[in-house]
């Protein structure tokens, strides 16, 4: 209908073209770099400019540059450059066609759904006043001293051209070796007709202790990196780090370690120093999918822990930072990743699929002790491995008030020497199977960080490989416990109902992989017994995002554990 | 055009979500989405005289239904921005969808400012292939209570920057929305649900 209405508007629009000369609008508060912007196309090179109705019929083809005034400008064809109205509708036919962007300033657009428009749209609904001269036009600046307000920086920034000085950052979550890691420093990101370019350049401060240099409390990231296509394309760049990073991460969120660790002195990570550079290709302009790969050369070293600030049970010992293989890595790494959920943060349907194969060659100077593997005294030497991981899910809804998960995590040593410890696995803990302690003492063989006995200190992660799966059924609980019974349409805070409840079952275990002996350690092509894996169920109720659990472990017997997550358990 | 969702009695007074569906195009042409009264609510409109901006996100979903499950086939999102001038008395508003956007310029009142970006838009978003569909629509309304501009733009950035957030975020992130949600202040959040039609 809206299409219709303004077809009509339009074709009885050159008549009135006169009219548009004199905008009514009081005051020009149109920004003054978007006026300067018009005046610029308008005055510059054309390959058509014409101040009264303009039809571009389908199969023309029109090289180079568009600009009307007045117009309407109707447009089926196939315009190379760019589009400018000025105080003029702009129809876009289906078959339309512009290479460049579109810029409308007192006018509309009809069609743009339709059409194909390569750049950006910006459309800017209030007349601008200007005069002509000799065939150019001179914005009208009756408010000179008008500074660019914030929705042109909003809309700067989202054109990709800022920069900033001095950009204070938090470098990762609060954790024990580091406190709260802050990275300080200028950050620039510009878009070109090729492309776009962007440079982070930070110093890290970490808070953990005396902010002295030789006791690692500080570090750096730089990263640079240049792609070629404005919406898909390529990109190349290069980093520089002296980062802490985590062993494991993708068990739960950073938020979730961090508020863990400063709010009950428990840390669900352990770390490592990464210190090095290297280079990195990505492909980018799908929606849903992106490729990665890198290559780097690093030196990885230990940290200890420290003893940083906690609001609750500071009398009580941090958990050691396991010690790790130290020594110079060559890493190569490929990562694809496909995601189709609909809100990440708190998907409804969709599929998520990470999956990274990395490669690393090196020299181990410092072999960590281990508890569970041959090499238990350390290992030094060369070293070459390969490692997967892939993690799969997919969310299906039932309903509009059920739906039911699933994930699948794979992960492990593919090839090559034994693993080094910052590539080991584990599956323990609330992130994975909530319903067995993180990181306590296992009777028997702990397949959950394959560990025997009482383990290396920290009890790092020591599986060669590891298997998960989880499942879980969501419904709503139709009770709006902020808001009003009889309020339509619902008002509430997530994307869902305010509370759900929550069925999971989770069943996993990790293995070493060698000379097959007990329950531990298997042949490189032999999965595990089912039987041996852990296996737990439990029950929660989801408050628009934050969730409170119990789990119980079936597999084995076991307490039951409570647990809060802050996001939704996958 | 006929429209496949209705306004139900209790949208007449207060916020209205429609989705209207031209079922004759529905396989070439988006839905109209058409919304009223976001604003309405008195702590919106007081945040927004005190000078926060207000951000309204569109979120449509077409779903295809299927035996058992139901799969999302597509889905598109929008941003409406609305702040006022306190020295021009004027309530500004900005649409941004992808790579699209749409300046409104200035209104003198919440309701012609609602009325420029709460009029019908064609959502570019309809079925491919055959089947039995639906759109869902929900809209958060969210003032920006971080009315520092370097927040804002640190915040639209989104989370491809290699910085996580300012500092102390984490935190404060965490606990301002354990208790924002547990307290019911943070964001107003609505939803419609046409109809099944189907697409030969």
């Amino acid at each position: 209908m809206r299409s219709t209405f303004l077809t009509l508007l339009l074709a009885m629009l050159p008549a009135a073209v006169g009219a548009q000369r004199e905008p009514a609008v009081a005051h020009q508060t149109l920004p003054r770099d978007v006026r300067r912007e018009v005046a610029e196309r308008w005055n510059g090179t054309n390959a058509l400019r014409d101040s009264s109705r303009v039809e571009i019929a389908e199969g023309r083809e029109v090289a180079g540059n568009v600009a009307v005034q007045h117009g309407p400008l109707i447009i089926a064809g196939h315009v190379t450059g760019s589009v400018l109205a000025l105080n003029a509708d702009v129809l876009l036919r289906p078959s339309a066609r512009i290479d460049g962007e579109l810029l409308v300033v007192g006018g509309d657009v009809d069609g743009r759904t339709t059409a194909r428009v390569d750049g950006a749209i910006r459309i800017y609904r209030e007349a601008m006043l200007y005069r002509e001269e000799s065939g150019r036009i001179v914005p009208t600046d009756d408010e000179i001293s008008q500074d660019e307000n914030w929705w042109r920086r909003l809309e700067h920034r989202h054109e990709g051209n800022w920069n900033e000085a001095l950009r204070v950052v938090q470098a990762g979550p609060y954790n024990r070796v580091e406190g709260l890691p802050i990275e300080l420093g200028p950050a620039l990101a510009r878009r070109t007709p090729w492309g776009s370019l962007r440079l982070d350049a930070g110093a890290i401060v970490r808070t953990g202790s005396s902010f002295s240099s030789d006791r690692g409390d500080f570090g750096h990231a730089i990263r640079g990196e240049v792609r070629v296509g404005r919406n898909r394309g390529i990109g190349i760049g290069a980093q520089a780090q002296n980062v802490v990073d985590p062993v494991e991460s993708w068990q739960m969120s950073d938020i979730e370690v961090a508020l863990a660790s400063f709010l009950a002195r428990r840390d669900y990570r352990d770390y490592y120093q990464r210190h090095g550079g290297g280079g990195f290709v990505t492909l980018y302009g799908a929606r849903d999918v992106s490729l990665t790969s890198s290559f780097g050369e690093e030196r990885w070293s230990s940290r200890a822990r420290r003893n940083p600030f906690t609001l609750f049970n500071d009398n009580r010992e941090w958990r050691e930072n396991p010690v790790v293989d130290e020594g110079l890595f060559h890493v190569a790494s490929t990562e694809l990743k496909f995601d189709t959920r609909s809100n990440p943060d708190d998907p409804l349907a969709g599929w998520y699929l990470n999956a990274n194969f990395e490669h690393g060659r090196g020299t181990i100077l410092s072999g960590a002790p281990t508890s569970s593997d041959p090499r238990a005294i350390g290992h030094a030497g060369v070293t070459d491995y390969s490692r997967g991981f892939f993690d799969f899910r997919r969310y299906n809804r039932l309903g509009p008030d059920a739906q039911l998960n699933m994930r699948v995590v794979l992960g492990g040593w593919l090839n090559g020497d034994p693993l080094p410890l910052e590539r080991r696995l584990s599956v323990d803990g609330p992130g994975a199977l909530p319903g067995f302690g993180f990181r306590s003492v296992q009777p028997g063989v702990d397949v959950g960080t394959c560990n025997v006995g009482i383990g290396a200190p920290g009890r790092p992660a020591e599986c060669d490989r590891i298997a998960l799966a989880q499942i879980e059924y969501r419904g709503d609980l139709s009770i709006d416990f902020t808001g009003d019974w009889n309020d339509w349409p619902r008002h509430y805070h997530s994307a869902r109902g305010d509370v759900q409840w929550v069925f999971f079952a989770d069943a996993g275990r990790g293995w070493l992989v060698g000379a097959p002996t007990g329950t531990l350690t298997y042949d490189r092509s032999t999965l595990p017994s089912l039987s041996t894996f852990r296996s737990d169920i439990g029950i929660g109720l989801d408050f628009a995002g934050i969730g409170v659990y119990c789990a119980k472990a079936v597999s084995t017997p076991e307490p039951v554990n409570f647990f809060v997550r802050l996001k939704h358990r996958f | 055009m006929a429209p496949l969702v209705a306004p139900l009695p209790a949208q007449r007074n207060g916020v209205q979500l429609d989705v209207k569906i031209d079922t004759a195009n529905a396989g070439i042409a988006g839905p109209t989405i058409t919304t009223a009264n976001l604003l309405a609510d008195p702590n919106t409109r007081e945040l927004l005289r005190a000078g926060f901006a207000t951000k309204v996100t569109y979120r449509l979903e077409l779903w295809r239904k299927g035996g058992v499950f139901e799969d999302l086939h597509d889905r598109t999102e929008w941003d409406v921005y609305v702040q006022y001038d306190p020295t021009k008395q004027l309530y500004n508003v900005v649409r941004r969808q992808d790579r699209q956007f749409e300046n409104f310029g200035g209104s003198s009142t919440v309701t012609t400012a609602e009325m420029q970006f709460g009029g019908p838009y064609r959502a570019p978003l309809h079925p491919n292939r055959s089947g039995k569909f639906y759109y869902f629509l929900t809209v958060e309304v969210q003032p920006m209570l971080e009315s520092d501009l370097d927040a804002l733009l640190q915040w639209t950035r989104g989370p491809t920057a290699p910085g996580k957030s300012s500092p102390l975020n984490s935190i404060r992130g965490g606990v301002g929305r354990l208790l924002s949600r547990v307290l019911g202040g943070d964001k107003q959040h609505y939803e419609a649900r046409t109809r099944v039609f189907s697409i030969p």
